[in-house]
Parts: C-alpha cells; structure tokens; sequence
C-alpha cells in the first residue's frame, strides 16, 4: 500500500504550479493513494533486462536542413495573443 | 601556494552558428532585431506544434566533437527538462541528459610550457531560452522569445581545473576551437559563449563543498571570479566556518561573488525521454564525412607553432584568429623550411595585426609564402617587402606587384659600382674621413646608395661593394 | 427538398452532390440546422462555424455547376474535436484555460482535409485536454449520449462520436490516447479507426501524451473512416514522428484470434459466419495476459507526458490568466489553479509525482519496461494472426454521474489501452446491441503496425454482413 499524505501532494502540485484549495488536496490525497495502489501491478512485472520504450515508431535520424522558413503566422500576431504585452515584449509580473 | 588545492569544473554554453533554430526555421541570428521578430508558432509553443531537429546543429555538434577529442554517440537522443519560467515557452527545455552526442574527451592547455590535459565529461545539444529584461523601478519584466530555440551546445568538463589560471586557459581553449571550426560565433557579448564554474577547495584528497559562479562570459571575469571565490572560500575554512553549496553570481562592479540560490531551492527538473523526437542513429561514415571537413585543429597549430619556438602570446593570437591560423596553414606547407616559417609567423603576429580586419581580409597563404621567398632569395628587399605587404593583403601577388612596378632588387655588381663610383666622387669629405679610419662613414654611404636606387639594392652587396671601391 | 438527407454516407452524400440532387450549400445548412434544433439536447457542439462554411460549400456549388469534377470529400460537412487547431475558429481542448482561444494556424489533418474540399462545420465536446472517458470532464458541460440522454457518449471524443450518431455532420476527427476514439465510437454505435501510432500527423493537435495520441476519424462506417483516414495520413515535415508506412493491403484470407470477454458479444461472433475471416482461435482475454499491466503502466506514462506537455499553458503567452495573481509564482499556481478542471490537476500530480527526482526509476522507467513487454506481446501475436478481434469495452455507455471514482473511470479504457501502448491500429465498429439497456456495443480489429487498411478492409466485410452500423432506431431524437 502506498502512503501518500498531504505533503506528497502538496509537493506535486508545487511542481505542477497548481494552486490547490484544501478541499482539492483532501480529495486529491485520497484519489491519489488509490491511482498509486492502481498503479502498483506494473511493480510485480519482471523487467530485469528489459529495454524501456518512450516510442513505438522505430524511427532515426528525422531532422530538416538548416534553413530558415518564414514562419506561418505574423510574430505580431503570436505577441498579440499574450495577456499583457509592451513594446512588442511579452510582460509579466516581475522576475525576482 | 596555500595548503588547499582548489579543484574546478567548468559548464560552457556555446551558441552554435546555424543559420535557423535548433527545433523551427526561425533565423537564429536576432542581432539587430526587434524583440519577438523571430519567432513562429514552434519556438512560442502554441498548442498542437511540435519540434523538428535541425540538421545543421548536429552536424556542428560532430565537428566539435573532433575537436575536443571525443567520441560521437553513435546513438543519442534528447530528453525534456521540465521548470517553469517566462522565457522557456514550452515549460520545458529539449535538452540531452541521458544521452549526450558527444561523450568522453579532452582538450590540452598550456600551463608553464607544459600541457595539461583537461578532460571533457560529455558535451550535449540544447536549446536557449528567450531573453527577460527588468525595466528600472518597474514591477514587471518583459519576455523577448527571439533567443528561444537558439541551439547550444553544452560543453562539461571533469573537474581537471586546479587553478583561476587553469581555468581561463581552458575556455579560451575551448573558444578557439569552436570557433575555428566555425561552429560558434564567439560573439561573447551577445552571450554565444557563457559559462558556469563549479569550484570547491580543500587541504585533503577529498573535495570541499562547492559553489556554482553562473553565467559569466568573460575569461577575464571568469579568473577573477575564481580567485575571489576560492580565497572567500579558504578564509571559511581558515575561521572554522563551512562552505554552503549554492550557486553564486559575480559582481563585477564590487569585484565579488554573491549568494544566488541555495542547494535546497534546487529544481526538480524531472527529466525524461522527449517522445516529440526520434533518436539519433549517427553512423561512423556519416561522422567521419562530416569531421572530414575540418581543416586543422588550433591544438595542432598550438604544438606546430610551440615547435617553432613562438611565444604563448602569438600562439593565443593566430589559434584566436581561425583565418589567420588557416594562413599560417597554407604558407607553412608551401615554405617547410622553419627559418622561412618563422618568417611568416613573424608577419602575422606583426604587420598583419595593424592592418583593419577589412584590409587584411584577402590575404592568402600563397601570397604570404611568395613574400616570404622573394626576401629570403633576395629578390627584394625586406624594405620593399614591408610598402608592398598591405596591397598583398589586399590579394595581390607580391611577384605581380614588383614586375608591374620594377622592383626587383638591384644586386647587379656593374650598376651598383657604377652608382657608388660616382657617390664616392662627389662626397670627397667621407671619402677622406674613411680613408684616415673612420669606419662608421661607411653607413653614410650604403644609405646613399640604397637613396639612389630606391630602397631597391641589395644591402649587403652594398657593404660589400662600397668598402671594396673605398679601399679601392 | 426531395432526398433524405438523414444519416448520409460520404459516398452517397457525394453522389447527391454530383449528381445536382442537392448543393453543397443545402448540406451545410441542413446539418447546421439539425445542431441548432438538437444540439441543446446532446451538447456535442461547442462552436459552429457557419459563415466560413456555407462560403466554401458555395465555392464548391460554383465549381459543380461549372461541370467540375469534384473529389470525393468536396462539400462533406464534418465535425473536429476542440483539440484541433483550426485557423480563425475557436479551439479550447474544451479547457477553460484555453477559452476564447483562437488558434492563428490550422493542424496539418485539418489542412488537408481543407485541401480535399471537406467542410468544417463545428468544434465538437470532449474531455477538458482529452482527460476522461466519458465527456464529463469537459471545461463547459458534459455531452450526452444521443442513444439514451442520461448516459454519457463516452469519451474523451464523445463529442465527436455523439455528433456523427446524432448526424451533426457526416463525419468527425477525434484523438485516441488510451481509446478515446474507439470507447465513444462503441457506446453511439459508430465505427472509429485509431489508425497505427505516426500514421497521421499530430501537428497542430493538442498534445496529451505525444507517444501514444493519434488522430483519426469516427465516421458512419469503416468505408467512411478509409477515405477520411486516405485524406489525412502520410509523412509530415512538422511531426517527426509520422512514419512512411507502407499501406498496402493484400485480400488474403485473414486469420484472426478472438479474445473473448466474459459473454459480451459472444453469439453475436459466433452468428455471423464473415467470408474470408477465419476465426482460428478463440481465447479469453485473460489469456493475452497484458490488459491490467498495460492499463497501469498507462496511468503512469501518460500522466507523466501529460504534466510535461500542460506546461506551455502557464496564462504568459496565451490563454486565460488569473486575475488575481500579485506576482510571477501566483501568475503560474493561481493560472492554473482556477483553469484547470479537477481531472486534469489530477494528473498533472501524478505524472509531476512519476517523474519527480527518487521516483523516476520506479514508476516512469519502470512503466515503460513494461511498454516493451506489453508491445512485443502484441506484436508476438500480431505475428502468428493477422488480426486480434476483441470488443472494444466491457460494457454499454454508463449513466452520467456513475463513475465518480477516477480508478472506475480509467477502468473503462481496459480493452483499449494496450493497442496505444503497442502503436498498432484499431478499428472499433457497432456490433450487436447490449440486451439489457438496448444500447449499442462495439468491437475492435486490431492489426499489425502499418495495417490499418486491412483493418478497415474487414470491417468493411463485417459491416456488410452484419449492417449494425446502419442501426440508428434507437436514436433518441
């Protein structure tokens, strides 16, 4: 059995940056010792020499030259889309 | 020497000249731009898009591999490194931490007329991330994304280093190679070349706790830097106190290191395996087509121009200058004889130097070694050689010059005598003061001589003449 | 109107189009219509897209009176998932975060549709970032089975599926993660083709877990599926991870094994008699042996790709961001805290937890060890088979509101989930009707990498036999 408590979850949601109400964590806490315990049947899995795989394509070596293309939308417009801009900069609150 | 060795690890970070972005087409050049002009869905990481290797940055990850002598993995793949920040679009960064393209090599520095060897852990391909800047008073900063998706490459040595010395001879080591093979810039004020140094001291074979000095881009601040740190850190030591692991800035102003961020505030990165990218299956053959372009590595020039017995100071400032050093190239193989080797040398490191970047741009190798002859052989003389010297760094062929001009230097026995007969005639007063043992009047006439033929006779034949009409 | 315009195939709806028995305009209109009259019913739909599609259904009408050849999918009407980019229409992941977003690009699958004359009429529901197996977890509201109002259409495309079964449109792309275009498909009894991993380009696709998600269509039929998925796959300079496959497809006789699950559509296998399949082996699916591994590993890798590819959704670029953040951390936690629905927080936490330093090992390594058992088990019987038959869920569409567990929920993915570990493809079709609640129940034929036209071909044969999929009495509108 997984013991996961509140601090687990407190810690991955500070990695995630989500701001969870104390509601959330309870119920999040619960669900997440039982997604783990879930989870737990891949742990009996003998994979002593086993290669992991992150994809299934069985491709290489999938590159483009070092050309420069023009992109398909407007920078302008991209910049446009950002909640606060200034002088063409993306603003944010101030980076400590 | 104190009784504690400092020990140091240098992280470099060196933009790579490609024409586009390491995962888009954007220009990787934003010099002179407006901020966000180079950008496009990819590198602003809009919904639903996804990265696509450039081609060209892996290439130049292979040369550099050739020049720190290191292996290229034959296969290699990239990984994600996960933060949050404004300049990192993604939230992540496509980095290489599990398998790095380049792994296990070296480069040698010169250290008191010995070479060291400075091992190289691996080296990986990353991107950058855009620029911030901080307005003044302001309660904001602004996100310029142009920068993000510039391809790096991150250059981890082992921990060789054992002095501020050391340190700044490995990054101009470094330096010179990568932008002798034309992978990197080296523009080290647009931040091309930045590094981190770790460094730790201690009085026993063991190592001290280390502190991280980030993102310096000066070899001059990088020593001072270092030498601050390390007798901040011995002074610890000294009154009983403990090194904190932490990472540091330099402040240039004051001349100091200061605390950035300690180890607990480290990030989680969470690494794994990108699943936007395919691996890198690089074969021998392929590697070797792309290592075949290199020319020579500065290391070689370094030892070839040790050999010739150069100083330090001229070897630093023809491997700095990869156009120069590829000069050198060409004139050597055509002159082999090391006298006459020394001889071009002694142009680059001296005239070649006062001339505009734009002056000397032309010169060739081929050019040089010509020079260099028609001296040796006397065809002209080194005078001659110095008026001619810009316009052959223009591209001109020092042979073609003189014949246009008429140049070619007088040696001819017949005219020369002719010209100091009559020199001696009408100078009666020398003539008797050299007669009666005055030596030292005899420059007064090879100087007339070399006036009357325009720097153009041959100066020993001159002295030799002139005493034989003398005494005549 | 003299034609009956309802539940058209792509081929008949052409051959009306050719034939001048009707425009492409009246098309466009009649399914606009039927979204508007029934849609407040189903909620399939979250954005029309009327105005840009009656312009290019008038484009097509000029080029049909002009006596033009037209191709087949010229003037189709469709609908697309809100994962997909579409240039100028809304595309919200059906997320809050992303409300209002108007993507300035289209997905490459899009483009070519486009390309092929196909018309897009609306954005369709799912779950908020394709979280979910039940259209619940929409940002904006659930969707509703159209066979039964008080069940869900399954999801996460239950948008899509909900709209082809209720004819809001003729067909719909839709992405498939874990099953999401085949446990929809299953529960409004319509055919939904996972075509294999790289076969359609992911760009311009909202990335879930870029490994295991694929684009593909749910349609009337598998022959509607084939031309859609003709349509959009092949290579794509902006995804690497599209494959060159090679589709051919020969018309040999095909062996398959069927893995039996309790009782569930068992007579229905043993009724029909499909000329040219030869069931050479039956075996409960048990015996595959990997379906409660792959669903675990599953629940860990594709969380942990999850917490990596939401990042980007941080309120600085695009998107909502919160009000009510006083500096840059709050601008991230608070950003998406308030936007992001509960699902996908929760697994944002556990992919963040999965990869986190002193767990990678044990969870994320380990789950993708278990990828590879579970793709060379596959694999191994893809080898001695041509096909593996299986039916796509456990049971019929379930009643909104009744899985409020998330383990309850992700249980519903357990016949799907290890195709998309394996990147093989899978074509789910109508296939008997469940007894008890008169609900439809789909069956999945899942081939070899780089065998979805041969899936499509059988069940192009089963369909022509078996005529589930032309079933639409139970239709409650």
């Amino acid at each position: 059995m997984n013991k996961i408590n509140r601090s687990d979850i407190e810690a991955a949601a500070k990695l995630s940056r989500i701001e969870l109400d104390s509601k959330n964590i309870n119920s999040i806490t619960e669900d997440f010792g039982s997604i783990l315990n879930f989870v737990e049947i891949i742990q009996k899995a003998e994979t002593g020499g086993v290669a992991p795989t992150s994809q299934v394509t069985g491709l290489n070596d999938v590159w483009r030259d070092d050309e420069v293309v023009k992109s398909e939308v407007e920078p302008r417009v991209l910049i446009d889309s950002a909640p606060e801009t200034l002088d063409g900069y993306v603003k944010v609150k101030k980076v400590l | 020497m104190s009784k504690y060795k400092p020990t140091i690890g240098i992280e470099i970070h060196t933009q790579l000249a490609t024409k586009s972005k390491m995962f888009c087409g954007c220009n990787n050049d934003s010099r002179g731009s407006k901020p966000n002009s180079n950008i496009c869905p990819v590198c602003m990481a809009l919904p639903g898009t996804l990265p696509v290797i450039n081609k060209g940055a892996v290439e130049m990850a292979i040369k550099m591999a050739k020049g720190f002598n290191a292996k290229v993995a034959n296969v290699t793949s990239f990984d994600r490194k996960n933060y949050f920040y404004p300049d990192s679009p993604k939230g992540y960064q496509i980095t290489q931490m599990y398998e790095p393209i380049i792994q296990d090599g070296f480069v040698e520095i010169l250290i008191d007329k010995e070479f060291k060897k400075i091992g190289i852990h691996h080296a990986h391909i990353e991107e950058d991330a855009g620029k911030l800047t901080h307005p003044d008073g302001a309660d904001y900063s602004l996100v310029d994304y142009n920068r993000a998706g510039t391809p790096l490459v991150e250059i981890v040595s082992e921990p060789d280093i054992n002095s501020p010395e050391e340190a700044k001879r490995y990054l101009q080591e470094i330096y010179n190679i990568v932008t002798a093979l034309g992978v990197c810039n080296g523009d080290m004020e647009h931040g091309n070349f930045k590094f981190d140094l770790n460094v730790s001291v201690s009085d026993s074979e063991e190592l001290g706790t280390r502190t991280e000095l980030k993102n310096l881009n000066s070899f001059r601040n990088a020593e001072r830097a270092l030498k601050y740190e390390i007798q901040r850190q011995i002074d610890l030591l000294e009154s009983g106190e403990k090194v904190k692991q932490e990472t540091r800035g330099w402040n240039d102003a004051k001349s100091k290191t200061f605390s950035q961020r300690s180890k607990e505030e480290a990030n989680d990165y969470r690494y794994f395996p990108e699943p936007d990218i395919p691996p890198l299956n690089l074969s021998n053959d392929f590697i070797s087509e792309i290592q075949k372009e290199i020319d020579v590595l500065p290391s070689t020039i370094r030892k070839e121009l040790l050999e010739i017995g150069l100083s330090v100071d001229d070897q630093d400032l023809l491997i700095s200058q990869p156009k120069t050093a590829k000069i050198f190239q060409d004139a050597r193989e055509i002159l082999k004889k090391e006298k006459l080797i020394k001889k071009a040398v002694n142009w680059l490191v001296g005239d070649f130097q006062a001339l505009g970047l734009d002056d000397r741009k032309d010169l060739t190798g081929k050019n040089l070694a010509e020079l260099v002859k028609l001296i040796d052989d006397e065809e002209i003389s080194s005078k001659i050689g110095k008026e001619i010297f810009a316009e052959v760094c223009g591209g001109e062929a020092p042979s073609k010059i003189i014949d246009d001009r008429g140049l070619v230097q007088v040696s001819d026995d017949t005219e020369l005598e002719k010209i100091i007969t009559e020199i001696i005639k009408n100078n009666p007063k020398p003539v008797e003061d050299y007669r009666s043992g005055s030596e030292k009047v005899l420059g007064f006439f090879v100087g007339q001589v070399m006036k009357e033929t325009k720097g153009q006779a041959n100066p020993s034949k001159v002295n030799e003449l002139v005493v034989k009409l003398l005494k005549g | 109107m003299m034609e009956d315009l309802n539940y058209l195939t792509i081929s008949r709806a052409h051959d009306l189009l050719k034939m001048k028995k009707i425009t492409a305009q009246d098309l466009v209109k009649f399914y606009i219509d039927k979204i508007k009259k029934n849609n407040p019913k189903i909620k399939a739909v979250i954005t029309i897209s009327e105005k840009d599609a009656l312009k290019k259904a008038k484009f097509i009408d000029s080029k049909i009176s002009e006596g033009k050849e037209i191709g087949v999918l010229e003037g189709i009407p469709y609908t697309a998932k809100e994962m997909f980019m579409t240039k100028g229409v809304k595309t919200t992941a059906a997320s809050k975060i992303l409300n209002d977003y108007v993507a300035p690009y289209s997905a490459t699958s899009i483009k070519k549709l486009e390309e092929h004359g196909a018309i897009l009429i609306a954005k369709v529901n799912q779950d908020e970032f394709a979280h979910g197996g039940s259209t619940e977890n929409s940002g904006y509201h659930p969707t509703h089975n159209p066979w039964d109002l008080d069940r869900v259409p399954g999801g996460s495309s239950g948008g899509s599926a909900a709209a082809v079964a209720a004819d809001f449109g003729i067909f719909s792309l839709g992405t498939d993660t874990g099953g999401s275009i085949r446990q929809p498909a299953a529960y409004c009894g319509v055919t939904g083709l996972k075509p294999s991993y790289g076969a359609v380009s992911r760009y311009g696709v909202v990335s879930m877990a870029s490994s295991f998600d694929c684009i593909g269509p749910i349609a009337r039929n598998a022959e509607d599926a084939q031309i859609v998925f003709d349509a959009i796959k092949g290579l794509d300079s902006k995804d690497s991870t599209t494959v060159g496959y090679d589709f051919s497809n020969s018309n040999d006789e095909t062996n398959a094994i069927y893995y039996q699950v309790g009782n569930i559509l068992d007579e229905e296998i043993s009724k029909h008699k499909i000329e040219g399949i030869n069931i050479a082996q039956k075996e409960p699916v048990e015996k595959l042996g990997i379906t409660n591994e792959a669903l675990a590993a599953y629940y860990v890798l594709v969380p942990s790709e999850i917490s990596s590819n939401l990042e980007r959704y941080d309120g600085i670029r695009y998107g909502e961001s919160s009000q009510k953040a006083s500096n840059l951390s709050e601008t991230y936690f608070k950003t998406r805290g308030e936007f992001f629905g509960t699902e996908v927080k929760r697994r944002n936490l556990i992919g963040s937890y999965a990869l986190s330093a002193g767990y990678y090992d044990a969870y994320y390594k380990k789950a993708m060890q278990v990828r590879t058992i579970v793709k060379e088990k596959v694999d191994k019987v893809l080898e001695k088979y041509d096909v593996i038959i299986v039916p796509t869920t456990t049971e019929p569409a379930f009643k909104i509101g009744s899985k409020s567990d998330p383990i309850e929920m992700y249980k519903t993915d357990l016949l799907t989930v290890f195709v998309n570990l394996a990147g093989v493809p899978s074509v789910s079709i109508p296939f008997g009707i469940d007894e008890d609640t008169n609900l439809p129940l789909g069956l999945q034929i899942i081939g070899k990498q780089g065998d979805d036209l041969k899936i499509l071909e059988i069940a192009k044969k089963i369909q022509s036999l078996t005529k589930y999929h032309e079933r639409v009495e139970g239709i409650t509108l």
